[in-house]
């Protein structure tokens, strides 16, 4: 045995297909958040400059985005939808 | 008023479905896509249709009829594989509707240029997305992870150029972003370095 340690529960965290998924739904919403950030001089003209109360704003974009993806999962586990 | 049929789109409405959400079912003279959901009774008239077809012949019944006994297809819903295409699903949802979303903006006159660099990086990115779907569907759990790797840097790299006002983000590394990312959205998982230490090399 030759792979073990830190690397064999790495390895064993990828070992199923359902974790890359869910890894990908995750970055889908990730997707979401950098999208809403990003984008968000344009579609409000706010400053660009990292601010104090752009930095607020992008972590309550991001808290609400949390909160989507939580209620979101609940469902798709609950089959509520 | 055209009526629906119960539980059914109209009966005429066709749909494009990706390859994640098909499997291929023939012979060796045609190949058919069939929805993964679907049950083993659809596919078999569909092949009894395509078989028709192809031995020159009108009608399906009598095909099934006469060698319906000796096709067999199984359904090959599992919980597991039902759960990832759930998870996909609700994946390709998210990112057609981030997508439509920047689509519809309009590039102000005088963006920056990390900006536009940014609205681009991050519409390339549904073909990313739909190339790891399509793994994971496949079961390819390394090549999904290699590419939700990819994702996940090239995520990082436009919010960190995006406010770069010349061309310097030229030189950012998206390998180098990643951990910018991590302090504006906690909990992004970990895909990075794990094919490279896996054992992809020898393990399907």
């Amino acid at each position: 045995m030759f792979v073990g340690g830190k690397s064999k529960g790495v390895l064993a965290s990828i070992d199923d297909v359902r974790i890359v998924s869910f890894q990908l739904l995750y970055l889908a919403y990730t997707f979401r958040v950098v999208t809403a950030v990003t984008m968000r001089s344009v579609l409000d003209g706010c400053d660009l400059s990292e601010t104090e109360a752009v930095t607020k704003t992008r972590n309550a974009s991001a808290e609400a985005e949390i909160d989507a993806f939580r209620s979101s999962l609940v469902t798709m586990i609950t089959g509520n939808g | 008023m055209i009526p629906k049929a119960a539980g059914h789109d109209v009966p005429w409405e066709a749909h494009r479905h990706d390859f994640d959400e098909l499997e291929l079912i023939g012979d060796d003279m045609f190949t058919l896509g069939v929805p993964t959901d679907s049950s083993a009774e659809f596919r078999k008239y569909v092949f009894a249709a395509a078989k028709t077809v192809m031995m020159d012949n009108r009608s399906v019944d009598h095909i099934l009829k006469l060698y319906g006994d000796h096709w067999s297809f199984q359904s090959t819903s599992s919980p597991g594989l039902t759960l990832v295409r759930a998870m996909s699903q609700m994946t390709k949802r998210h990112v057609r509707e981030t997508t439509a979303r920047m689509s519809n903006i309009d590039a102000p006159g005088g963006a920056a240029p990390g900006l536009i660099a940014a609205h681009a990086a991050l519409l390339r990115l549904q073909s990313s997305f739909r190339g790891a779907v399509l793994m994971c569907c496949l079961g390819l759990r390394f090549e999904a992870a290699v590419i939700a790797r990819l994702i996940l840097e090239q995520l990082a790299w436009a919010y960190v150029i995006h406010g770069f006002q010349d061309m310097a983000f030229v030189e950012v590394a998206p390998t180098k972003c990643v951990s910018r990312l991590q302090a504006l959205w906690p909990g992004i998982p970990d895909v990075r370095g794990r094919q490279i230490q896996g054992r992809a090399c020898i393990y399907r």
